[in-house]
């Protein structure tokens, strides 16, 4: 298993699965709550992104509904996508951790 | 509902794998009109440009890790019956052009020279892989490589190496290392239709008459042209499946020599005794034979890799951390030598030995550390030197009985059809 850094979009997919199973467009506006309007999914990406996450086997199918004649597809975080995610946080703040040291910022953001 | 809109969107979608739509485009469907505005008619630019740049990051991901040797192989093996028939068909075409103007007074004997050997050669590897005669056509190949390249030797010495030594040098390196790494024929005919020979022959003998009617005096850019743009339908024919893709892959090798002819610009000097327009210089010929170097490494590594266990499971790859553990082995052993004040490693590496001198090198009595400061670090790996070089020979060893034994086609992959999901 390849242990590079996440890509920005993957990551905040990760994270948005990581509060429970959630269809594509919920994944989309999640993501853009959490990045504060700065990430914007797309439906191109982001389902390239869901499906080379499901042959990974980070993330897989929940549940399927239909709503108003249209599939929803609930995707939810598998353990070794939750392993993954945490792993990437581990990292990013350990990075972090050192850049608000130097920095001299680490009892602002403790 | 708007039925104009989702109608446009599902065209839009018509860009991805059918293996992909069948799995998401309702959802897909779903995700973009619900993202739609009211009374919208036309997809947005960007949502298109979207979906363009989803679609493309899709059918060119690699296929999954435990998929892509076996698909590899099994794209090895399909490329050794149909290249030696497109090349075939390709050469072939000249010789009939040559014939037919030999009734008007031209001469035969430049087709008999120039195309005839190379034809043979290949015209016999045709029927030697039709007959699944994999282990003569290697030897063959092996023959043709040897034979094409040593033609080639008396053009690099005279600072020429034309398009059709780059374009058939090419073609006989690939198909030595599709027939070396493969299980061949054999493998291919299962997984081979009708349609798949057929265009084979056809797609080459088609263009090579359109571009021999054309340029009639650039045979040689139009061999590299035609087997360029043959790759390129069969590609189409199977773009979708991970096994086509690397077929159509190994199948435009040849367009880099393509581009290797149009962008190294000919010297005004080439040959001994003219200047001879299309010649190479050193950067030519330093392209052309670079990736022939490549590709037969990469057709012994993946001789070397052992098969895998069970299917879909990755065979054990001879890759880049095998090969540091060896030179890190090599490396203590040297190491070892040294320590021990071992007469024999004195020979090799030890002062005044072989005409060097120590005083202008300061590692040279430690040619590990030397290694260690130049090459890669490589004390980082933690192999026990002799150990794992004798493991590492006798699984090299293995790898290459078990080769040269057969190998079991790998199940569940066809040229058409999806093989990812077919394993996955």
């Amino acid at each position: 298993m390849s242990q590079r850094p996440l890509q920005e979009p993957t990551f905040l997919i990760l994270t948005a699965l990581a509060a429970g199973a959630q269809h594509g467009y919920g994944i989309m506006t999640d993501v853009t709550d959490i990045s504060a309007g700065r990430v914007k999914l797309r439906a191109g990406t982001l389902y390239a992104a869901l499906d080379r996450l499901a042959d990974e086997g980070l993330i897989e199918v929940d549940r399927e509904e239909i709503v108003d004649t249209r599939l929803r597809r609930y995707y939810r975080l598998t353990p070794p996508g939750a392993q993954r995610l945490a792993a990437e946080v581990e990292r990013m703040r350990a990075h972090t951790t050192v850049a608000a040291r130097r920095l001299g910022l680490l009892g602002g953001l403790a | 509902m708007n039925a104009t809109l989702e109608a446009r969107y599902r065209r839009l979608l018509v860009m991805y794998p059918a293996e992909h739509r069948r799995k998401h485009q309702d959802e897909m469907l779903g995700v973009l009109m619900t993202g739609a505005r009211a009374g919208q008619l036309r997809p947005g630019v960007r949502d298109t440009a979207n979906l363009i740049w989803g679609a493309l990051l899709i059918r060119l991901r690699p296929a999954r890790r435990d998929t892509a040797w076996p698909l590899w192989r099994d794209a090895l093996a399909v490329v050794s019956v149909l290249l030696p028939l497109i090349v075939a068909a390709y050469s072939a075409l000249p010789g009939l052009a040559a014939l037919a103007s030999h009734a008007e007074g031209t001469s035969l004997v430049v087709f008999a020279v120039v195309n005839a050997q190379t034809l043979g050669g290949w015209l016999i590897l045709a029927v030697l892989t039709l007959l699944r005669l994999r282990r003569t056509a290697m030897l063959t190949a092996a023959a043709l490589l040897i034979w094409l390249a040593y033609m080639a030797s008396f053009q690099i010495y005279w600072g020429y190496l034309g398009a059709t030594s780059m374009v058939t040098l090419a073609a006989a390196g690939l198909e030595l290392a599709a027939l070396v790494a493969s299980a061949g024929p054999a493998r291919a005919m299962q997984i081979l239709g009708w349609q798949h020979y057929a265009a084979a022959l056809a797609i080459p003998l088609g263009l090579a008459a359109a571009v021999h009617w054309l340029w009639p005096d650039h045979l040689a850019v139009s061999a590299a042209i035609v087997i360029t743009v043959c790759a390129m339908p069969l590609a189409g024919l199977t773009l979708a499946s991970p096994l086509g893709k690397r077929v159509a892959t190994l199948l435009a090798l040849p367009a880099y020599y393509l581009i290797v002819y149009i962008l190294t610009p000919p010297p005004m000097i080439g040959g001994p005794y003219v200047s001879t327009p299309g010649s190479a210089g050193p950067l030519r010929i330093t392209l052309s034979l670079l990736p022939l170097a490549v590709l037969l490494c990469v057709a012994f590594r993946a001789a070397l890799a052992g098969r895998p266990a069970h299917p879909g499971q990755r065979p054990a790859i001879l890759g880049l951390t095998q090969f540091r553990a060896f030179a890190s082995a090599l490396g203590e052993m040297l190491e070892k030598g040294q320590d021990a004040g071992n007469p024999r490693m004195h020979v090799i590496t030890g002062p005044g030995g072989h005409g060097y001198n120590p005083d202008d090198n300061q590692y040279a009595h430690d040619p590990a550390q030397y290694l260690s400061q130049h090459a890669f670090p490589l004390r980082s790996t933690q192999v026990p030197g002799r150990a794992a070089l004798r493991a590492g020979c006798a699984a090299v060893a293995t790898a290459i009985s078990r080769n040269l034994a057969g190998q079991r086609p790998v199940p569940g992959s066809k040229l058409i059809t999806h093989s990812n999901a077919a394993q996955g």
